[in-house]
C-alpha cells in the first residue's frame, strides 16, 4: 500500500523524519523509502544543507553579529543564596511572629505543635488552606509559563467603573492610565498598588510583599482559590484575590481601604453595559491585542490602534480582493495598523491608499520587491514550480477530455478554481490565527459580526469553487473509476477557528493530488490517485460544510 | 523531645541542605551552558540587551525556586527557553521603545583574513540567508530559531503557545522558504 498520496515523503515528513519527530513506524517507513529513493535521499540532502545553513547563520551572524551582555553575568551561587536566605527569613519572621527563641528543642517542639494544630485544623477545614505566599509564586509562574491572552478587566471604584484590555502592549498603557478617572488612579496610588496589571499574582505579590504587619488567609470553594489578607496598619484594611483553581488565572480581587472606598476589579469576557438606573461613569478603552510586529522598524509608534482597527483594515481590503493572494502584509504593532506590500501594482496601491488613508491609525507603506524577489507571498506554493515529469495518466485523461486542445483548457481552468479556492483557504486561516477563539471574545458584538460575515463569505465562496471543481472534475474521474462521495463523515468543529485550519489541510492535500494530476508537480501518479482525489474533494466539501453550521450556530 | 528524634530532625537538614546544593550546582552548570543561548534568543525577541541580561538571570533564579519547590521538569532547557520567551514578551511590552533585532551583519562580515575573495563569496553567503530569514514570518523564525536552540517540537510549541504539529509546519515552510531565497538568488 502507498504510504504517500504522491509516492514520496513531502518536505514536511522528511524535515520531522530528519528532526526525530516522527513516530516509530513512520520513521522507518521513510528510512526504508530513503534507501530506495534517489529522489527523495537528494531531496534530503537538500533539506540537511538548507538546515547546515541555518546552523552556520546562528554561529557566524547571530553569535557574532549581536551585541554582547552589557555587563557581566551575575554570581548566579550568590543569588541562589541570597534567593534562599529570604525565603528563611520570611519563615524566621514567621517564627518570631509565634515568640520562640533559638534553642534547637524549642523550635523542633513548636514545629511539632504547629503540625499538630495543622492537623486538627485541616480536620474542621477542607480542602486544606495554601500559604498565601506560595499560591502566588504558583499562580505567577503559571502566568510566566503561559502565553497572555486577550482578555477585558472591569474596574470598580463606587460608581465610577472602567474597562481595560489585557494582554497589552507598554503603549498602551499611558493611554489607558490617562484615560482612567482621576479619583480611582488616585486610589490606587493610596494603596501603593499598580493600576497596570491589577488582577494580575504579580501586582498582589508586590503589593502584599511592601504591606506591612498582616495575616493571609487562603480558601477554596467553587473551583477557586481566594487569598484574603488583613493588614494592621497603613491605608488599605483589606486585600484580596480569587485565583481559578484549575489555571490559577485571577478572576477577581478586592482592595478595601480603611473607610468606605474600596476598589474592585473583576474579568469579564463581555464588553460592559451601564448599570439599569443607576448613573455610572464608564469609560472603555478600545480593545488592543498583544500582537508583536514582524518589521517593527518600519512602523512609527502612535499608541491608538486596535484589534478593532486591524478587523477594519481587512474588512477593507477584503472588499476590493486584496485580501486573496496580494503580497500584502497586515500588522498590529506599537499602536499602529501596518499594511506593507512590496511589488503592488501601482493602480492597486492607489486603490488601498484611498480605502485607508483617512484612519490615522493605519499605516500603509509599498515598496519594490527586493533583489531576493520580493516579500514571500501568502499562499504561494513552491511545489508547484518543479518541472514536471511525464505523467503516465496523462493519455487517458486527454482522451476523456476530448483532445489535446481541450485537456490543455480543461487544465488551465481547473488550475485557476483551485488557485482561487486556495486563495480564500489562506485567507480564512489567516482570519483564524488572526481572531483566535479567545481574542475574537475581545471584539464588540458588531466587530464579531463583521468578523463572521468575512469569514461566511470565503467560506461560501470556497465552496463555490470547490463545487465548480467538482462540476468539472466529476465526469473525468468517473472515467477514471472514481466517483466523488456525496458527504464525508466528519467530527463536528468546536468552532468556525478550527473549522478554518481542517479545511485548510484538506485542501493542500487536495491541491497537492490536483497538481499531480495534471502534471504540474513533481512525483508519480499512484494507481489510486483518482480515488483519493475524490475523496479529498468531498472532504474539503463536508468541512466548508461543517464551517457553515458552526457559524450558523 | 527524643534525642532519636531530634536527630531526625538533624538528618532531614542535612538532606535538604545537600538537595539545595545539589540543585544549585545544575542551575549554575545550565546557566553557564545556556545563557548566552538564551540571551541572543530574546535579542531577536527585540529586547534591549540590558532588559534581555537581567530576563536571563531571572528565568534561571526562577528554575532554581521551581527545582526547589518539588517541580518536575523533564527538559530544563525547554523549560528556560519557555518561560524566558513568555517573560521576555512581557518585558518588551513594557519597554518604551521597541529594539530592531539587528545583526549589523555589513559590519560584522568585513574580510580580514588571507583570501578576501573567498571571504566575500562567504559574506555573500550570508547576506542571502539573512535575507531569507528577514522574509520569514514572525512564527517561522522564532521556530527556526527555537530549533536552532536544540528544542524539540513540543518544547517549542509549548513556549509558543501552538501544537508541535504546528510547529512542524512552520519549520517546512521556513525551510522552503530559505531553500526558494537561496535558490532564487543563487541564479542570479
Amino acid at each position: 500500500m502507498t504510504q504517500w498520496a504522491s509516492g514520496h515523503p513531502d518536505d514536511g515528513v522528511l524535515l520531522r523524519y530528519l528532526d526525530g519527530e516522527l513516530r516509530g513506524r513512520e520513521t522507518r517507513r521513510v528510512r526504508a523509502h530513503l534507501e530506495a529513493c534517489w529522489q527523495c535521499r537528494s531531496e534530503r540532502e537538500a533539506l540537511e544543507a538548507t538546515v547546515g545553513d541555518s546552523v552556520e547563520y546562528r554561529r557566524k551572524v547571530l553569535a557574532a553579529g549581536l551585541p554582547e551582555p552589557p555587563r557581566p553575568w551575575i554570581d548566579l551561587y550568590a543569588a541562589m543564596a541570597r534567593q534562599d536566605a529570604r525565603q528563611e527569613a520570611r519563615a524566621d519572621r514567621l517564627g518570631a511572629w509565634f515568640g520562640i527563641g533559638a534553642g534547637w528543642r524549642w523550635a523542633v517542639a513548636v514545629v511539632a505543635a504547629v503540625l499538630a494544630v495543622a492537623v486538627v485544623y485541616r480536620q474542621f477545614e477542607r480542602p486544606p488552606a495554601v500559604e498565601a505566599a506560595a499560591l502566588l509564586n504558583r499562580a505567577e509562574a503559571a502566568a510566566e509559563a503561559h502565553p497572555a491572552t486577550p482578555h477585558r478587566v472591569r474596574i470598580r471604584a463606587g460608581r465610577q467603573e472602567y474597562v481595560r484590555n489585557f494582554g497589552v502592549r507598554r503603549a498602551s498603557r499611558a493611554a489607558f492610565e490617562e484615560a482612567m478617572p482621576a479619583g480611582m488612579k488616585a486610589l490606587f496610588e493610596r494603596a501603593h498598588y499598580d493600576s497596570g496589571d491589577p488582577l494580575s499574582a504579580r501586582a498582589y505579590a508586590d503589593w502584599r510583599d511592601g504591606a506591612g504587619e498582616k495575616r493571609d488567609r487562603v480558601t477554596e470553594s467553587a473551583g477557586a482559590f481566594e487569598i484574603r489578607t488583613v493588614v494592621f496598619s497603613g491605608e488599605l484594611a483589606e486585600a484580596s484575590l480569587t485565583l481559578r483553581a484549575a489555571d490559577l488565572e485571577p478572576v477577581a480581587g478586592k482592595l478595601q481601604f480603611r473607610g468606605a472606598d474600596s476598589l474592585e476589579f473583576s474579568r469579564v469576557s463581555e464588553p460592559p453595559a451601564p448599570a439599569d438606573g443607576v448613573a455610572v461613569a464608564s469609560h472603555e478603552e478600545v480593545p488592543l491585542r498583544p500582537a508583536v510586529p514582524s518589521r517593527p522598524a518600519a512602523i512609527t509608534p502612535r499608541p491608538s490602534a486596535s484589534i478593532s482597527d486591524e478587523l477594519e483594515v481587512l474588512a477593507a481590503l477584503h472588499k476590493i480582493g486584496a485580501d486573496l493572494g496580494d503580497p500584502i502584509q497586515v500588522t498590529l504593532a506599537d499602536g499602529v495598523v501596518a499594511v506593507e506590500g512590496a511589488g503592488v501594482v501601482p493602480d492597486r496601491q492607489r486603490q488601498i491608499h484611498a480605502l485607508l488613508d483617512a484612519n490615522p491609525n493605519v499605516v500603509v507603506k509599498f515598496s519594490e520587491p527586493a533583489s531576493s524577489g520580493g516579500i514571500p507571498v501568502a499562499g504561494g506554493n513552491g511545489a508547484l514550480a518543479a518541472p514536471p515529469p511525464a505523467p503516465r495518466l496523462e493519455s487517458r485523461l486527454e482522451a476523456l477530455a476530448g483532445g489535446h486542445a481541450q485537456w490543455e483548457e480543461f487544465s488551465s481552468r481547473l488550475l485557476d478554481a483551485n488557485e482561487a479556492a486556495m486563495a480564500r483557504a489562506y485567507a480564512l486561516r489567516g482570519l483564524a490565527q488572526r481572531f483566535p477563539r479567545g481574542g475574537a471574545a475581545a471584539l464588540s458584538a458588531a466587530e464579531r459580526h463583521t468578523l463572521q460575515a468575512l469569514v461566511a463569505e470565503h467560506v461560501n465562496a470556497m465552496a463555490g469553487q470547490v463545487e465548480a471543481m467538482a462540476s468539472r472534475l466529476g465526469p473525468l474521474l468517473a472515467g477514471l473509476d472514481a466517483s466523488i462521495p456525496k458527504s464525508m463523515p466528519a467530527a463536528p468543529f468546536a468552532d468556525w477557528q478550527t473549522g478554518s485550519e481542517e479545511t485548510f489541510q484538506a485542501a493542500r492535500r487536495e491541491e497537492m493530488l490536483i497538481s499531480l494530476l495534471l502534471g504540474v508537480a513533481p512525483g508519480t501518479q499512484p494507481p489510486a490517485l483518482p480515488a483519493d482525489l475524490a475523496r479529498t474533494l468531498a472532504e474539503v466539501r463536508s468541512d466548508l460544510d461543517e464551517c457553515r453550521r458552526v457559524l450558523e450556530e | 523531645m527524643s534525642a532519636y528524634s531530634i536527630g531526625n530532625e538533624l538528618v532531614s537538614i542535612v538532606r535538604l541542605s545537600r538537595t539545595a546544593s545539589r540543585l544549585q550546582t545544575q542551575v549554575a552548570e545550565l546557566f553557564e551552558e545556556s545563557r548566552e543561548d538564551v540571551f541572543r534568543y530574546l535579542l531577536t525577541l527585540g529586547l534591549d540587551p540590558g532588559c534581555a541580561q537581567e530576563a536571563v538571570q531571572e528565568v534561571f533564579l526562577r528554575l532554581y525556586a521551581a527545582l526547589k519547590k518539588g517541580a518536575r521538569i523533564e527538559s530544563p532547557r525547554g523549560w528556560v527557553f519557555r518561560v524566558a520567551h513568555n517573560y521576555g514578551l512581557k518585558l518588551k511590552a513594557r519597554q518604551a521603545t521597541e529594539t530592531r533585532f539587528d545583526v549589523q551583519l555589513e559590519a560584522r562580515l568585513v574580510a580580514t583574513g588571507p583570501n578576501p575573495e573567498r571571504e566575500l563569496l562567504e559574506r555573500e553567503r550570508m547576506e542571502r540567508i539573512h535575507r531569507g530569514m528577514d522574509g520569514l514570518s514572525e512564527q517561522q523564525q522564532r521556530c527556526l530559531f527555537l530549533r536552532m536552540e536544540g528544542l524539540r517540537y513540543p518544547e517549542i510549541g509549548a513556549a509558543l503557545g501552538i501544537s508541535a504539529s504546528a510547529v512542524g509546519e512552520f519549520l517546512r515552510r521556513a525551510v522552503a522558504r530559505l531553500r526558494k531565497t537561496d535558490a532564487g538568488e543563487g541564479e542570479r
